[in-house]
Parts: C-alpha cells; sequence; structure tokens
C-alpha cells in the first residue's frame, strides 16, 4: 500500500494560497500592500516611522539644516522667531562698489570718508565701534589702508538718505528695517552689508535668538544629535543587559531568578528621575555619565518584560518538543526562547529610546549630566525659562522638539505592537 | 556503554516496561499554609500502575479526562520524573540516568503531540525544525542533514520536499503540520514513539490519512508506539494492545479486539457503550454510570470506580482496592467481580 | 409556510471581512428545521456551521455580516426586526447552547443567580417565583440541589451544559440551536447529555438543532441530518437515508473515513485526499470538486444547486442535477 501523498498545492487548482502569493512579492510591494489590512495602524506607522527617519537624518548631518553653528554669537539678543534683526547696514550709492563697512577704508593719506547717520540713535556709537576695530586690522596692513570714517549727523532719516543721494557723503549707516520702509523713495541707492555680526544674518532667525544671540533653530537642529544619541545609547545598553538577564532568570526559575528579580523590582520602584539624578551627580557630568544612568533605568523594564514573556515562552508546547528531541538548555532558550522573546523586545525599545530622550532632557534641565557646551534642548530650557514672559520662543520650542521626538518613537512602538500582537485578526 | 546504561534483567520482547509507576502533583499552598504545616494536597494523577510495550506494537492507552494517561506517556519517555515506581527502556532504567545520559538517550524516544501548531516553533522553517534533532544526535554527519531531510519529508508525503523546506507553520495547513511533526519524530531514527492524541485536532476528513500514515511508517521503519487517546473508536484502528485508564489507575490491559469484544471491566463496558456510532441503526441502549469523574485529589477509596459502578458490593469494593488479574489469556482486569462477566 | 416548519432559513449568505478580503462563509444556504426535530447539523471546521447557527439568532457582529437571505421563524422574517424586537426574540423564542460554557456563563454569578435573572428580565415575575422556577428545571436537568449555589467555575463541564440548557428551557424557546455542546465533554457524559436532549424534546416539546463536527453524533440522536462543506449545503436528508445511502461524494466520503467502534465494521478507512479549503479562495463551481473521485469538467465551471433527489434527500452536486453542458449522464438515486 503506497503512503497516501499530500497534494502539493501546485496540482489543487484553486487552492493556492494567498500567503504563497505574498511570498513572491517585493518587501516594498508588501508593506504597501499592508496598509489595507491594518489600516488606521498602517498610517500610524508610517507616520511615525518618517518622523522618526527625519529626527535620525538631522541627528547625523546637522550641518546641512542648521543655518548657523550652535554656539557662536551670530545674532542680536531676545530677537523673537522670524523678526529680522534690525542691524545698522551701510546704505551707498548705486554706482558705489563698496559692499561692506570695509570697503570704505582708504589709504592714510586720502581724504577721510564721511558717514552719515540720524541723530539721536546709537548707531553712531556701533559704527565707531566697528570701524575702529577694522581700522585696528588694516593698520598693521601691508596696504596702508586706514579707516578713520568722519560722522555726519541728520535730522531725519530722508535728510539722511538724501544726502547720500547728492554726494554729500559717501555712505550712510541706518538701521536696516527703517531704511527698507522709506527706500522706495530713493532710486540711485543700494544697501551693503550689516555693519556688526555675522555676514549671513541679513535673512534672520528662523525662531529666534537666545539670551546670548545664539540662533534657536540652529540649537534646535543641533540639539537632535545628543537627544538621539543619550536616547539610543542608554537604550541598547540597557537592552543588552537587561534582556540576557531576564532570560536567564526566566529560564532557571530558581533562587537565582528570585534574587535578581527582588534587585531589578527595588530598582525599578525607585522613581526614574531621582536615580538618575543620584547617578550623575555621584558620577559626574558627562555625555557618557548620562548615558550610563540612564541605562541603569531602564535595565529593569527590560528584565521584568523579558522574564516574563520566558516564562510564558517556557511553557509552550514547542519547548516541551524541544526538550523531548534532547535539545541542551542552552539551546532550547537559543533557538526556541530567544526568537520568541524577541519581537516584544523591539516594541520596547522604541518606546524606550523615547523615554531615555525625555529623561537625558530632564536631567540636563536640572543643569545635571551634560557640559553645558553642548548644544541640548534640556539645557535650552533650563535657559529659556527665566525668560519665559519675554523671550517665550527659547522654551518653546525645544520643549516642542522634545515633545516632537518623543511622540514619533512611542507612536512607532505602539504602532508596532498593534502589528506584532494584534488583538482580533481573521481566523 | 556505562555501567548504567547496560540492561537490567527483563523480558527482552518489551521495550518499555513500567512498574508501580505513580505521580503525585503538590497543589500549591499558600503560604501560611505552609507556615503553619498543614498536610499538603496532591493530584494523584498516576497512582500505581504496571503494564509493558512489547516491541514493534502500538499500545494504547485509553481514558477519559483525570484518567492519568498523558501524565503517564510523559513518565514513560521521562518528561516527567515519577513519584514512585521505575519505568524500564529496553532494560535501561530511566531514573538511574545523569541528565547527559538521558538527553543522548532521547534519540530512541520521540513524541507526536496533539497540537501541531503548538508543538512547532513558529520560528523555525521545517527544514531548520528537522535538521535540529539531526544537529543533536548526528553531529558528525553535517553534509547529509539536507538530503536525510528531503528523504523524509517524501516519507510522510510531503511532495515535492524543496516547496516545504522554507516554509513556517503558519503557512502550510493543519495536515501538512502533523505530518512535519512526524517526520521530526522519525528523523532521529527512534524506536519508540509517544503519540498523545495525534489525530484529536485534526480535520475530521484528513484522520483517516493521518492514521494510515502512522501505520505505515511503522512498519517501514519498525517502530513501537504508545498510542495516547480519548477516543475508542480511533484507538479500534491503529492499536493492537489497548489499556483504560481510569482516574490513575488501568483497570483493565489486554489485545484490542479481545478488550473491546469481552470486556470485563464495568468502566470499559460503559466507555465502549457511549463511544457514539456513526449509523443510527445502532443507538445506544444501554444505561449508562451515574455521576459523573471524580477528583483525583481525593479518588473514592478502594475502587475507584465503586461510587458509579453498576455492579458495585459493599463493603467489599469500596475497602479493597482490586489488583490487576489475568483472567482470559493476555486480558487482564482489576475488578473484585469480573469473572461475572466471564 | 406549513405549520410543520418551525424555521425556514431561504438563500442565506454570510461574508465575513477580512484582512486578506472578504470571505463567504456561508453561500447561499436554504433549510429548513421542522417543528420537534433533532436536526443535525455536519460539517468540518471551516464548513460554515457555526456560522450558520450565530446567523439563525442574527448574533453576527464586527466583521461578520448577513448579506443575503430571509429567516422565516415562526412566520416571521426575522431579517425585518429591529434590535430590540430581536433581542426579544432571542432567549424567549431561540435558545443557546455554546460549545464552551465558561465564556458564555457570568462567571462572577451564582448560577441560580443568573437563571432567575434571566427569568425575570424576560417576563413579569417576582423573585421568588422565578427562582423557583429554576430549581424546578435544575432538577428535571439532573443538576443536584445542592449545586444550584455554586459559580460555573465550581462545576465540572456537564453540569454547565446543563446550565445552559436551562437558561434556554427557562425561557420556553422554541427552538435551541446548540453548537457543538458536547465537544469539550468526556464521553460518557456526552453520551449522557445527548439522552438529555431527546428526552427535552419529548417533555417539552423542543427542537433542537444541533451542530457537530462528530458525525456519531449525529446518529446517535439526530431525525435529520444536514451535511455542510465549505458554506454550501451538501446533503439534507432522514438520518438513516442519508447514512444508508449518502448521495454526496463528501458524505460518502466521509462516512467511510471515520473509525467506528463496532468490531464487525472493517478496518480500512477511506482516505480523503486533500483538505477542506481556504475560503478566502476557494475552489470554483462546486468547492468540493478538487477532492471529489466523482468530479467531471463542469463542476469547476459552475457550482450546482440543493435539489431533491429522492423525496426529502436533497443534494448539492452536479452527478444528480440536469444541465444543457454536462457532458455525463444524470444518475438516478433510488429511494
Amino acid at each position: 500500500m503506497a503512503i497516501p501523498q499530500d497534494t502539493a498545492p501546485e496540482q489543487l487548482p484553486d487552492a493556492t494560497s494567498w500567503r504563497d502569493e505574498l511570498a513572491d512579492v517585493g518587501f516594498v510591494r508588501r508593506l504597501l500592500i499592508s496598509r489595507h489590512w491594518y489600516g488606521p495602524d498602517w498610517w500610524f506607522v508610517a507616520i511615525s516611522a518618517v518622523m522618526v527617519v527625519g529626527f535620525i537624518t538631522l541627528a547625523i548631518i546637522p550641518q546641512v539644516f542648521a543655518p548657523y553653528p550652535y554656539d557662536t554669537l551670530v545674532g542680536p539678543r531676545f530677537l523673537a522667531p522670524g523678526a529680522r534683526p534690525d542691524l545698522p547696514v551701510l546704505v551707498v550709492r548705486s554706482d558705489s562698489t563698496a559692499k561692506e563697512l570695509r570697503d570704505l577704508a582708504a589709504p592714510a593719506n586720502a581724504p577721510r570718508p564721511t558717514v552719515g547717520v540720524l541723530l539721536g540713535v546709537p548707531t553712531a556709537g556701533a559704527l565707531n565701534q566697528e570701524a575702529q576695530k577694522i581700522d585696528e586690522q588694516l593698520k598693521n596692513g601691508p596696504e596702508g589702508l586706514r579707516l578713520r570714517p568722519r560722522i555726519e549727523r541728520f535730522d531725519t532719516l530722508k535728510a539722511t538718505l538724501q544726502a547720500l543721494e547728492d554726494g554729500q557723503v559717501e555712505a550712510v549707516v541706518v538701521r536696516q528695517l527703517e531704511y527698507e520702509q522709506i527706500a522706495g523713495q530713493f532710486s540711485g541707492l543700494r544697501q551693503g552689508q550689516p555693519i556688526t555680526g555675522d555676514t549671513a544674518t541679513a535673512g534672520g532667525f528662523l525662531l529666534g535668538t537666545n539670551e546670548i544671540g545664539q540662533d534657536v533653530f540652529s540649537r534646535l537642529i543641533w540639539g537632535t544629535r545628543i537627544a538621539l544619541i543619550i536616547g539610543f545609547s542608554a537604550s541598547i545598553v540597557a537592552l543588552v543587559l537587561g534582556v540576557p538577564l531576564g532570560l536567564f532568570a526566566g529560564y532557571s526559575s530558581g533562587p537565582v531568578d528570585r534574587l535578581l528579580s527582588l534587585v531589578m523590582d527595588s530598582m525599578y520602584a525607585f522613581p526614574g528621575l531621582i536615580l538618575a539624578i543620584a547617578i550623575t551627580a555621584v558620577l559626574g557630568p558627562s555625555v557618557l555619565n548620562v548615558i550610563v544612568a540612564i541605562a541603569v533605568l531602564y535595565i529593569p523594564t527590560y528584565y521584568r518584560i523579558v522574564r516574563g514573556q520566558t516564562l510564558a515562552v517556557k511553557e509552550e508546547l514547542y519547548v516541551d518538543a524541544a526538550r523531548s528531541l534532547g535539545a541542551r538548555s542552552m539551546e532550547i532558550l537559543r533557538r526556541y526562547i530567544f526568537p520568541n522573546v524577541i519581537p516584544s523586545v523591539a516594541i520596547i525599545f522604541s518606546v524606550n529610546i523615547a523615554d531615555a530622550i525625555l529623561t537625558g532632557a530632564g536631567l540636563s534641565f536640572l543643569g545635571l549630566g551634560l557640559p553645558p557646551t553642548i548644544a541640548d534642548w534640556g539645557i535650552d530650557l533650563a535657559r529659556g525659562q527665566r525668560f519665559i514672559q519675554t523671550a517665550w520662543w527659547m522654551i518653546t520650542f525645544p520643549g516642542l522638539a522634545i515633545m516632537l521626538v518623543v511622540l514619533a518613537f512611542s507612536m512607532m512602538g505602539e504602532g508596532l505592537t498593534e502589528i506584532f500582537n494584534p488583538k482580533l485578526r481573521e481566523r | 556503554m556505562s555501567e548504567k546504561t547496560t540492561p537490567a534483567p527483563h523480558d527482552d520482547d518489551n521495550l518499555v516496561e513500567v512498574t508501580g509507576l505513580k505521580k503525585w502533583f503538590p497543589i500549591q499552598s499558600g503560604f501560611l499554609d505552609r507556615l503553619m504545616s498543614r498536610q499538603v494536597d496532591y493530584v494523584k494523577a498516576v497512582d500505581g500502575i504496571s503494564f509493558a510495550i512489547r516491541k514493534g506494537e502500538v499500545f494504547g492507552l485509553a481514558g477519559e479526562s483525570g484518567s492519568g494517561k498523558s501524565t503517564t506517556g510523559r513518565l514513560v519517555i521521562h518528561l516527567e520524573t515519577p513519584t514512585e515506581g521505575r519505568v524500564l527502556f529496553d532494560g535501561i532504567d530511566l531514573d538511574q540516568l545523569s541528565p547527559e545520559e538521558l538527553r543522548l538517550l532521547r534519540q530512541r524516544m520521540q513524541v507526536i503531540y496533539q497540537d501541531p501548531m503548538a508543538s512547532l516553533n513558529p520560528r523555525m522553517s521545517v527544514e531548520e525544525a528537522l535538521t535540529h534533532p539531526l544537529q543533536i544526535h548526528f553531529p558528525e554527519r553535517k553534509s547529509e542533514y539536507h538530503s536525510m531531510v528531503v528523504e523524509m519529508l517524501g516519507k510522510v508525503g510531503l511532495s515535492p520536499a524543496e516547496y516545504y523546506l522554507d516554509k513556517y507553520p503558519h503557512q502550510i495547513s493543519g495536515g501538512q503540520r502533523q505530518r512535519v511533526v512526524i517526520a521530526r519524530a522519525l528523523i532521529t531514527g527512534c524506536d519508540l514513539i509517544l503519540a498523545d492524541e495525534p489525530i484529536a485536532m485534526a480535520d475530521v476528513s484528513v484522520r483517516s490519512l493521518l492514521l494510515d500514515l502512522m501505520k505505515q511508517l511503522k512498519h517501514e521503519f519498525d517502530l513501537t508506539f504508545l498510542f495516547i487517546t480519548h477516543d475508542l473508536a480511533t484507538a479500534k484502528y491503529i492499536c493492537d494492545r489497548i489499556g483504560i485508564m481510569y482516574l490513575g489507575k488501568l483497570v483493565e490491559v489486554g489485545e484490542l479486539r479481545e478488550v473491546y469484544g469481552h470486556s470485563l471491566h464495568p468502566y470499559t463496558q460503559a466507555l465502549l457503550a457511549a463511544v457514539p456510532v456513526p449509523d443510527p441503526k445502532e443507538r445506544r441502549t444501554v444505561p449508562l454510570p451515574e455521576g459523573e469523574i471524580p477528583s483525583a485529589i481525593n479518588p473514592p477509596s478502594g475502587c475507584r470506580f465503586h461510587p458509579r459502578c453498576p455492579i458495585a458490593r459493599l463493603p467489599h469494593c469500596s475497602e479493597e482496592e482490586p489488583e490487576l488479574r489475568e483472567l482470559r489469556p493476555g486480558h487482564q482486569v482489576a475488578c473484585h467481580y469480573a469473572e461475572d462477566f466471564l | 409556510m406549513t405549520d410543520d416548519i418551525l424555521y425556514s432559513v431561504r438563500n442565506l449568505s454570510v461574508d465575513y471581512t477580512t484582512r486578506s478580503g472578504t470571505v463567504r462563509a456561508v453561500d447561499d444556504v436554504s433549510l429548513d428545521i421542522k417543528r420537534g426535530e433533532i436536526l443535525g447539523l455536519v460539517g468540518e471546521s471551516g464548513c460554515g456551521k457555526s456560522t450558520l447557527g450565530k446567523a439563525l439568532m442574527r448574533l453576527h457582529t464586527g466583521p461578520a455580516e448577513i448579506t443575503a437571505g430571509e429567516l422565516w421563524f415562526d412566520g416571521r422574517n426575522l431579517m425585518t426586526l429591529s434590535d430590540g424586537q430581536m433581542r426579544q426574540v432571542r432567549g424567549a423564542e431561540l435558545g443557546m447552547v455554546f460549545q464552551d460554557p465558561m465564556t458564555s456563563l457570568n462567571p462572577v454569578q451564582r448560577v441560580i443567580d443568573h437563571i432567575s435573572e434571566t427569568i425575570r428580565t424576560h417576563e413579569p415575575s417576582s423573585e421568588h417565583l422565578a427562582r423557583q422556577r429554576a430549581e424546578e428545571l435544575f432538577e428535571r436537568l439532573g443538576i443536584r440541589s445542592e449545586r444550584i449555589d455554586d459559580y460555573p467555575h465550581q462545576m465540572s463541564g456537564g453540569m454547565r451544559q446543563r446550565v445552559m440548557i436551562s437558561l434556554a428551557l427557562a425561557l420556553h424557546a422554541k427552538l435551541v440551536i446548540a453548537d457543538e455542546p458536547t465537544t469539550s465533554l468526556d464521553v460518557i457524559v456526552e453520551a449522557k447529555f445527548l439522552d438529555l436532549l431527546r428526552e427535552l424534546r419529548e417533555e417539552f416539546g423542543l427542537t433542537i438543532l444541533l451542530i457537530t463536527h462528530n458525525i456519531g453524533v449525529v446518529a446517535e440522536v439526530a431525525d435529520r441530518v444536514a451535511v455542510m462543506y465549505a458554506g454550501h449545503m451538501a446533503e439534507v436528508g432522514d438520518v438513516e437515508d442519508v447514512f444508508d445511502r449518502p448521495l454526496h461524494p463528501y458524505t460518502q466520503g466521509l462516512l467511510q473515513s471515520v473509525p467506528n467502534i463496532s468490531l464487525t465494521e472493517a478496518d480500512n478507512l477511506y482516505r480523503m485526499g486533500g483538505e477542506p479549503p481556504n475560503l478566502v479562495n476557494p475552489p470554483s463551481g462546486c468547492r468540493f470538486h478538487p477532492r471529489c473521485p466523482s468530479a467531471m469538467p463542469i463542476c469547476s465551471r459552475l457550482a450546482p444547486h440543493l435539489q431533491p433527489a429522492v423525496d426529502e434527500h436533497f443534494v448539492h452536486c452536479w452527478l444528480y442535477e440536469d444541465h444543457p453542458e454536462k457532458e455525463m449522464p444524470t444518475v438516478k438515486a433510488e429511494g
């Protein structure tokens, strides 16, 4: 009697498994097709994935996105977002070649240039200051150029500009915004560079500047890097330590398990931020110490999740089957228990990063952990706190950034949870 | 072979010999209870059974829930340690082996479980699942693994083998999964198969295929089966001998046709009468025993079946536990008054 | 509708919306349940019998939906009733017993309270009277008086199923739909439960639709049997007719492949090829054709209709149905 053959699906015409067809399709197609299956969860994960990728990109190449370096004083202090800094600019006639103040320098024996300013505003003071600075540099230069402008004051802005157009003065230094308002009335004039600050600042500061003149937006971009470094590193360290401990404890279930669980539960019961504060206070301020402090905080989380899963998986029939095959304990842990426990860990990891970033920001908000030279959202929050009435943008945007990053990672974790552990699916 | 694996004196025809086997599970008592040292209660899942399985036969172990049949199966291959009693596998006392020796001996005894989906690792492909036992027991034959897997898939009727190699359990049907489980058990080249309700979860129209497959493979590979089931109709098609269990004890053992045709124990008779026959003209007419199966924590005294037994005679049946005795050739029964049925 | 038919199902279709597409779990099924009979609805897992059972009580929610058909129960089309009216019908006229009573009994309520409360929900009655009636029912159903104050988890499986039946009886249900009521029970308990069903039918004039995958159970207790396969009704007829002269190849194969405990039966079982189909992508035409030893070319193209082959013996198969495109002659079944 021949052994009854199980007819392979190819031979049964209409019974091809839809799962086989799906296996033939590429990964990308599968991602897109799954939109129909998972519905809103798919969008959840997709949107958060895009956000996460965006943040990671910002962290890797912040210089591409940040208009200014994060530590230089690039602009006026307390500039509101989007406001153009009202810098004093050089205005010359259209036929003049001068662009910046430096261009007005002339040889020592040439006549000194006249520069007009408006009466009653401190522009003259700034002009003198800048001219002196440039003069100092030029004094010892090879061409023997000097810059010692003679200042003429006018009653009104219009008069000042008129004098320029008439040729009475060689150049005029006025505040940029005021000038732009009436520049239309004068046809022969051209605006040059601001006389103070960095050359690139005519464009303005997207999110304003802080109390010492640093660009908030650039600090935000650069801050991503440290936030994600701390978030990822702390989570990875916690995972690398917590998962094996959890596996071991769950599998052996003896006195070792009890002892480990005791330790871990005590750590878990400790209010997180307090523990992190204690550790950083002891270890001292540095990025590495912050990572260690936060990692210690989260080891119990991984431990508990993995231990719980291991306890459950350990009772599964296929683990029993592995034992009946004659597999060794290490083999069972490695090939049967670990792969079935890992998906839950992956989900926790994502949410964990969000939490770690939050804790890291909290620590630096309190002034612990990070040295103040690093651009960090927590530090910015702390600094902005004093000026919340006057310069609200200093604290708002770092706060929003923290919120968005945490949201992105949390959403991704939640979305993945729904997809990997579905509550109610087809039969 | 170490001293311990040299066969002890035993009947050479028997692959498995079970003597006085007991398994009592302690009930989890609370901390306070233990503190005040109240008497611990036990679930007496298996309470003193003895039988033998001959080489090359299919020995059935049948009973309802709480009978202890599944636990007995696990005790026979030492997936549980007995509270009392002895299991000899080919003359080797399993309890005396070291963990490592036992592990290696597992190559000779394998399990086919009831639920194929649960007994296959969801993260292992068919090929990986079948290769793993080879890696454990034949580490030196690495180069042959692939061909051995392909050959075994063909033997269980999963053809073409290449189609199934990279599939995961959820990608194949229930019947195919059970065949993979069977293949996994056979690929070690074992002598004994513990089949624990192997077709209970399969679709009805597929069960006969699987039963047939097991019979075929038994002949081809010269296997011995311990076939555990609650379904006496199924047992009829595959078992050579059968043992009926009730509440942790063996009540009747013998050749299957003998036990079914001339059952000597009231419980066996009740079971046989209760099984629904797929023939409307053969409806049951005999009455059934009263009551339900009692708890295994406090089984009835004396003969466990006495509260429900139609021929129980008190106080004899409630005081003295009957022993298994041979009333007809090859046919043992544990009942004081079984002679009534001769 | 004739007086002896209690429930007439006409052209019922039930669809499940799943991630991988729409599954037609019940496809254009028609069935009559006669007053006072025990009708056995038998089929394998996935054939749609449980779906059909729940549809008869319009219990489907969420992804499952009745997309076509009429449910004529005792002269009324249940499809036209509002939710509120349907709620009144359920319980009072239609009762259901599920496979796993643990999930359908309130775990934090004593069983006697559950029954009396149900009685009082459906009809005005004092607490005392309701409890009295519940006690009487329990006694009739063999639940000992010392157990009536138990919680469900304190009772055995067989007892719980009896509580479920008493729920249905308490409200004088006309039809009880029992969905795999004995699958989780031991064989002796199962046998006694089937006895009980027979007795209740005699005593209370109960009509019972017994859904099961166990052919033996159907043979033991049913008057008529309906065989379902892959969402279609394959064969319907008197139990002796269907078992003696099965017409549908599936029924024939099934009867020959099921183990029979009597020693006079042969030792060889028929082995049916293939497996029950996946209903997301079912076979075309007749859904059984890939596994059918008598399949004809027309079977893969068109689906047959449920026709009476002999008297009241209906079958859903091209072997017995005429069609201009059929290549082979129609089989005439003997009576």
